[in-house]
């Protein structure tokens, strides 16, 4: 997967797509550098979770043009859109593991930035 | 001391040694210390890598990719794949786990001896007790200090107060912990006493050598397969590694990697890989009012044990920032309004003392393990998360999401709990668990078709080789098992030491 290009947008969109901006003070996903993430993760991830990711950035981007309606690719489509994905596939039993396991690798992506951590750490606080 | 990092070795190795121990974990570094000290020249193969505290990553993705076996994602095939998770560094789980220490409970042992009365002399009960006292010892084991405990497992005693159940600060291998609230990445202070820094280190100091970043692939045997004479490994940098031990091997790579060593081996007999058993894991994230900062604090600090002759224990969990995270409800928007709030999250488990078993196989080179949770070990399940939720509620908890598919997503009720145990989902697939501990599948015993081990540690068929690890206990313990794992290890090498005539 990670030498066809499109996928790998696709992969990317949707990963950055389940944290956007917790607030004013914590950034979006999709505002931070995860090119090292994504390196680390192709280079030495166990198979199961590549294919797994795989399949999911798959199985989204067939059921994207379906529940909205229009053909259109995961990099293409605007916050709104992305929550009605999310909640039509959220009722799809097929796509709980998916969800799951996409939630996980997009935290671990953005709690691998140290200056996040330290941003949602004071985050309580203030 | 003597260290080799198998990535910086050239060119291909031929050692010798009194005793090969592969794996570096609790029973390997145990017997490893216990060997040395006995003037037995000893070398321990680890295929993970050394890291020592100041190297130790702040971020769970580092961590997970450098210190833990498949990013800590191996999974268990069966009608609930679920997460097993082990430590793939020298120490093995021991730098990264919760620092819990139990000694073998001695109801778990009297069943064992029940079920097979010649482990009443090969284990005996006060020996055990005696030699876990001195590892306590060695190992700085003690109760949670309050001052350092924090909110997270303040709030744990207060729930089980509230619904009678016992409970007390969880005793750890820890000294001056400073609530870093790390131990799952390994603490950058340093102050886990964990086995690569205490039990490995005195094997050391007494002249055992340590090759990290060494996988071993087989164990060798005599022509006429009787004898184990060494091992074959290849260490990170590609060179191959042949050991020839005089006088045994010892394998102690865990539950799941020593049956598929020796089935890599071709050492097939004996129930070797059947009887997995393990402790399976839910837990229960709650929202509170007031901020709770999961990760201030002891990683671990307190536990419920008053459930624990029903097969339940229950813990504080402390993971870090990017797994809390990925335990909250919903995804995208949803998510986010949760990290933005993460200080105001817990997630507490319980174990369950598991009545089901799997096996673990080796496919085409590769580990498979299969398992499914029967309806027993679902009930607890269901049990578990109502009684932590009670607990959750009764500390303050405002909001409690089960994680269970086919549940309602948010509960606030006690009485929705009580629905949760008598008609919560009976699939187990429904839950979402882990599972951590490991057991059983090169158990011992005195019958050869029932086990693969002696009760003195040795292989039924196979001289001079042995097992040290949790895949010979006869069964799951219900508690947190390393110091156990220590104190039967303990007991391997001084069978290896007397049967080569070492006083010990």
């Amino acid at each position: 997967m990670t030498r066809i290009p499109s996928l790998r947008a696709q992969r990317a969109a949707l990963v950055e797509a389940c944290l956007p901006a917790p607030s004013s003070r914590l950034p979006g996903l999709s505002t931070l550098d995860l090119s090292g993430f994504w390196q680390r993760f192709d280079d030495a991830a166990p198979a199961h979770l590549r294919a797994g990711m795989m399949a999911a950035t798959v199985a989204f981007a067939a059921l994207a043009p379906v529940s909205l309606r229009r053909a259109t690719r995961l990099e293409q489509l605007a916050p709104e859109e992305w929550e009605r994905l999310f909640h039509v596939a959220s009722r799809l039993p097929l796509f709980d593991d998916l969800i799951m396991l996409t939630k996980v690798v997009a935290c671990l992506a953005y709690f691998d930035d140290d200056d996040v951590q330290d941003a949602v750490r004071e985050e309580v606080t203030s | 001391m003597t260290h080799i990092d198998g990535s910086t070795l050239e060119g291909d190795q031929r050692l010798r040694c009194d005793v090969v121990i592969v794996g570096s974990g609790p029973a390997g570094s145990t017997v490893a210390r216990e060997l040395a000290a006995s003037g037995v020249d000893v070398l321990v193969l680890e295929a993970g890598p050394l890291v020592t505290p100041d190297r130790y990553p702040r971020s769970a993705l580092r961590s997970m990719s450098t210190q833990y076996r498949d990013w800590g994602a191996s999974v268990v095939l069966g009608r609930a794949p679920m997460p097993y998770v082990q430590g793939r560094m020298v120490g093995g789980g021991s730098p990264i786990n919760g620092a819990i220490c139990w000694r073998l409970p001695r109801d778990v042992w009297a069943e064992w001896v029940d079920a097979d009365p010649s482990l009443a002399d090969a284990l005996p009960f006060d020996e055990l007790e005696s030699i876990t006292g001195e590892l306590e010892r060695r190992l700085g084991v003690s109760p949670t200090d309050a001052a350092i405990a924090g909110r997270k497992n303040e709030l744990m005693a207060q729930g089980a107060n509230a619904l009678g159940l016992e409970h007390r600060p969880i005793r750890r291998n820890v000294v001056g912990c400073e609530g870093l609230g790390r131990c799952l990445e390994g603490c950058p202070a340093g102050r886990k006493r964990s086995v690569d820094r205490t039990l490995l280190e005195d094997a050391q100091a007494d002249g055992a050598r340590l090759m990290s970043q060494v996988e071993v692939q087989r164990v060798r045997v005599t022509r006429r397969g009787d004898r184990a004479t060494g091992v074959e490994a290849r260490a990170a940098s590609g060179a191959r590694v042949l050991v020839e031990a005089r006088d045994a091997v010892v394998v102690a790579a865990s539950a799941v990697q020593s049956p598929v060593l020796l089935l890599k081996s071709g050492l097939g007999q004996g129930p070797v890989g059947r009887h997995f058993s393990c402790h399976p894991g839910v837990s229960m994230a709650a929202r509170y009012r007031e901020p709770v900062r999961m990760w201030q604090g002891a990683t671990q600090g307190h536990e419920v044990i008053g459930l624990r002759h029903e097969g339940l224990k229950f813990e504080v969990l402390g993971f870090g920032l990017a797994v809390l995270a990925s335990r909250l409800p919903g995804v995208g928007a949803e998510l986010s309004r949760g990290v933005a709030e993460l200080g105001h999250w817990l997630d507490w488990g319980a174990a369950v003392r598991a009545e089901s078993e799997g096996r673990v196989r080796c496919v085409a080179g590769r580990t498979l393990v299969t398992y499914t949770p029967n309806a027993r070990d679902v009930r607890l399940f269901r049990r578990g998360l109502r009684v932590l939720g009670e607990m959750m509620l009764a500390a303050g908890a405002e909001s409690l999401h089960p994680g269970v598919r086919g549940f309602d997503a948010e509960v606030r009720r006690v009485a929705d709990l009580e629905r949760l145990e008598s008609d919560g989902p009976t699939s187990p697939a429904a839950f979402t668990s882990a599972i951590t501990h490991m057991f059983g599948t090169c158990r011992m015993g005195q019958d050869p078709a029932r086990s693969v081990v002696r009760p003195d540690f040795r292989h039924h068929a196979i001289e001079a080789l042995y097992v040290a690890d949790s895949s010979v206990f006869p069964s799951n313990i219900g508690v947190n098992p390393q110091l156990a794992i220590m104190a039967m290890a303990t007991l391997c090498a001084r069978s290896l030491l007397h049967r080569n005539g070492v006083a010990c």
